[in-house]
């Protein structure tokens, strides 16, 4: 098909604007009954950290509809250039494996059975547990007599995924109760 | 990255394009010689040799692109050779009828206009091809402007990569071209890295915007919009077909544009990014019904 009146008229009007295959004669017919036949889907990047170890490579996480469907190293973190280890590589499959704990469980002292419990239930024994403790183990003196307020008997590990902010309470609230053995992830 | 065209690279694609679908058996057949023609002219001018354009970081850091104020004089016989490879393809690609094919093989047989027009495309400039179309009956500007970028793409090429190092060095941030200024056409995430380390997998995936004019690849931020720099995970979205993960639509809800992306972890063997985009019009179809409009319009992505 040679460009005819009618057609370069319609290129004449068109400006210097970019040139269009419809204005060269070309259907797209095909092309857009192509594109109908597509099963299209939309997913977003989500940049994250990978939760296994200190280094704390990122990671993109590809998210569709509120649900992880795909994870891969982020190749402008200057750690991990988008690299990954074989357990940061799996990580989608921790958020999909049958393995993984989705239900908080408890196994009481002396027992070899697990129980499931609700948060709620976790927090308060968590919490009666660490007042229980500080209530037998503080020591309010040392040997001299001076006031330590010192309870060794907890110690208490941070992670690297916490921010300098996160680090800043959990220290505040562990030398609050006195704890005194604490230690971090990243030296582990 | 160099993603340049070469000839057996080009007629792969096409290739590839053909096999996935008779849909895109028109577009191959008509427009196909353009591609493979525009390659075997860049190879012809890099043998030749180009002159080179002096980099100058200090001047680009500030944002200036290096073909900016470049002396075109330089690449005259380069651009006279292109266009006299090019020009026929072309009105044969486009179907002009003789008179306008005859008109655009003179417009483009005198190395000053070309040079003018070169320098008016560099500089955005795009007044310069209407009033030069005024004085022909049968190339309206629309044609003036594509002609002109089919024979300046592959000199620039061409000169792109005789710069090499010295400009894939350079520190840019910006979604347009360090080399000539234009907007990305297509971008690639790079292929697989392989390093002495066992216990690392994956690695690559970093995005290149793919100059849409001189075919330039520079890094660019993998989760921000080319076009607006929005970096907000709930305003950007990425289309892919459900069977085909290779081939993206990266869309920005927040300026209305997409640019499409390949794979190139995915993608074996490595495609020319250039006739690639002719492949992908299906993509483009499903951006524009979903109201984005294209990062840099092309023939291609031009679909109304």
């Amino acid at each position: 098909m040679k460009l005819d009146r009618r057609r370069f008229m319609k290129l004449a009007g068109s400006g210097a604007a970019c040139l269009s295959l419809g204005q060269l004669g070309v259907s797209l017919a095909p092309v857009k009954a192509y594109a109908a036949e597509m099963k299209i889907s939309g997913a977003k990047e989500v940049v994250t950290v990978c939760p296994f170890c200190s280094v704390s490579c990122h990671v993109i996480g590809y998210v569709k509809d509120g649900k992880l469907v795909n994870t891969e190293g982020d190749p402008d973190y200057p750690i991990n250039e988008g690299a990954l280890c074989a357990k940061g590589a799996a990580m989608f499959t921790m958020t999909t494996s049958h393995h993984r704990l989705q239900k908080p469980l408890y196994r009481a002292p002396y027992s070899d059975t697990w129980e499931e419990k609700s948060w709620e239930w976790m927090f308060d024994r968590i919490a009666r547990r660490i007042k229980d403790t500080r209530d037998k183990d503080l020591i309010l003196k040392n040997g001299k007599g001076d006031t330590v307020n010192r309870l060794e008997s907890m110690f208490l590990l941070g992670t690297s995924h916490a921010g300098n902010e996160e680090c800043a309470i959990a220290h505040q609230a562990m030398r609050g109760l006195g704890v005194v053995h604490m230690d971090h992830q990243a030296r582990i | 990255m160099n993603t340049a065209s070469a000839p057996d690279t080009v007629e792969r694609t096409l290739e590839i394009i053909r096999k996935r679908t008779p849909a895109y058996g028109e577009l191959t057949d008509r427009f196909g010689s353009l591609f493979t023609a525009s390659a075997k002219v860049c190879d012809e001018v890099a043998t030749k040799g180009v002159a080179v354009p002096e980099v100058d970081p200090a001047r680009v850091s500030s944002g200036v692109p290096v073909l900016v104020g470049f002396d075109f004089g330089l690449w005259r016989e380069a651009f006279a050779l292109s266009a006299e490879r090019l020009i026929p393809v072309l009105c044969e690609a486009l179907e002009l009828e003789d008179t306008a094919a005859k008109e655009l093989a003179a417009v483009f047989s005198d190395a000053d206009t070309i040079l003018g027009l070169v320098r008016a495309r560099i500089e955005g400039d795009l007044q310069h091809f209407e009033n030069t179309s005024l004085h022909f009956d049968a190339t309206p500007s629309a044609v003036l402007l594509f002609a002109l970028e089919t024979v300046c793409s592959p000199v620039l090429r061409a000169a792109v990569q005789s710069m090499g190092e010295s400009l894939s060095s350079l520190s840019w941030d910006e979604g347009h071209c360090p080399a000539c200024g234009s907007t990305p056409s297509i971008s690639q995430l790079s292929p697989k890295e392989f390093t002495d380390l066992d216990q690392l997998v994956g690695g690559g995936g970093k995005k290149f915007l793919h100059c849409s004019l001189c075919g330039h690849d520079w890094r660019f931020k993998r989760n921000a919009c080319p076009s607006c720099g929005n970096d907000d995970s709930e305003t950007r979205e990425i289309f892919y077909v459900d069977d085909v993960r290779f081939e993206h639509i990266e869309a920005c809800h927040k300026c209305g544009r997409y640019c499409l992306n390949i794979d190139m972890r995915e993608f074996e063997p490595r495609p020319d990014l250039d006739a690639l985009q002719m492949g992908l019009i299906h993509l483009d179809v499903h951006a524009q019904e979903n109201r984005l409009s294209p990062l840099t319009a092309t023939l291609w992505n031009t679909v109304e």
